[in-house]
């Protein structure tokens, strides 16, 4: 082999190798970039409509759902209140709202759970999805249930799990420190 | 000369997605937030692409389309359509319109990428 052929070997070796390179970077930033857009968006402001509003298009937007309900622990002793539902029941008896025992489940668990895969679609009321418990420094201040999902995104499965880790903790922050806004509003 | 793509959708957070993944495209992003500010934009701005949500305040994506195709300043400029509405009859809908794509949300950064670059011919 002569030397410009040992040399184009490497090269194209050089090539390949930076396209793994280029291919693995592409990946990494497409898994970042929501997560980034997570981060922006709730925590653009401390108005409670504005933080309630950034969640519903991110949930919409990157999750792919347009059913959900936000559930926060108010009081002393706690209870688990509605503080809002988009395209479902906005009625604020949490107890009989769809999903409700799997939602203190994870309320009291700490932990996300997601649907099984086939999970059957009763039709009586929307199919719970997710349930995702909000926290703020590791405690569980409140839920985002998940209701039924966009027709072509499917069922939630174990890959989403990250981004769902994300929203638990920035909209659980964001709403935190957007409860003043909305202790004001309802005076 | 930059090439110039105009983002269109209410929902700030998919705008700000969307301008998160082509930020580093070879080309001008511009936004609007409904239909109607699209059709003027695009009119004033002449871009070589339009994404475009479709269930959007004032003018829905699919009126703005129609509004695009029927002047002949932008009859041919390509249109996809970026939305949660992934239903056969809107996507059929959006291609009786005349749009040039159509993408679901969630979006996926590099279906995304990949369908811009094949619109506007860049090779990556």
């Amino acid at each position: 082999m002569s030397p410009v052929e040992t040399q184009a070997d490497a090269l194209k070796a050089r090539v390949v190798s930076l396209e793994r390179q280029l291919a693995q970077a592409r990946r990494r930033i497409a898994e970042l970039t929501p997560a980034h857009v997570v981060a922006q968006r709730l925590h653009a402001s401390l108005d409670r409509k504005q933080v309630i509003l950034a969640l519903e298009e991110i949930v919409a937007g990157l999750v792919g759902c347009e059913q959900l309900a936000v559930f926060e622990l108010v009081g002393a002793p706690e209870v688990l209140t509605l503080v809002a539902a988009v395209g479902v029941p906005g009625e604020s008896n949490d107890s009989t709202y769809p999903g409700a025992a799997r939602i203190a489940h994870g309320v009291a668990s700490g932990e996300t759970w997601l649907a099984p895969a086939g999970a059957a679609d009763s039709g009586d009321e929307p199919p719970l999805s997710a349930c995702i418990p909000l926290k703020v420094d590791g405690r569980v201040t409140g839920a985002l249930a998940l209701y039924r999902m966009l027709d072509h995104r499917g069922a939630l499965e174990p890959a989403d799990l990250p981004l769902l880790e994300m929203l638990s903790t920035h909209a659980g922050i964001a709403l935190a420190a957007s409860r003043p806004t909305a202790v004001e509003a309802a005076r | 000369m930059k090439k110039k793509i105009l983002l269109v959708d209410d929902s700030r957070t998919s705008l700000f997605m969307e301008r998160m993944i082509l930020k580093d495209g070879p080309w001008e992003l511009l936004t609007a937030e409904d239909g109607q500010q699209a059709v003027e934009r695009a009119l004033a701005e002449r871009p070589h692409l339009i994404l475009m949500d479709v269930v959007m305040p004032r003018m829905s994506g699919f009126e703005a389309l129609r509004e695009l195709r029927a002047r002949s300043e932008t009859r041919d400029t390509p249109v996809i359509l970026v939305t949660t509405r992934g239903e056969p009859a809107n996507v059929e809908e959006g291609y009786q319109n005349g749009c040039s794509g159509y993408l679901t949300k969630p979006i996926d950064p590099d279906t995304l990428l990949a369908s811009v670059e094949s619109c506007l011919g860049v090779v990556s």
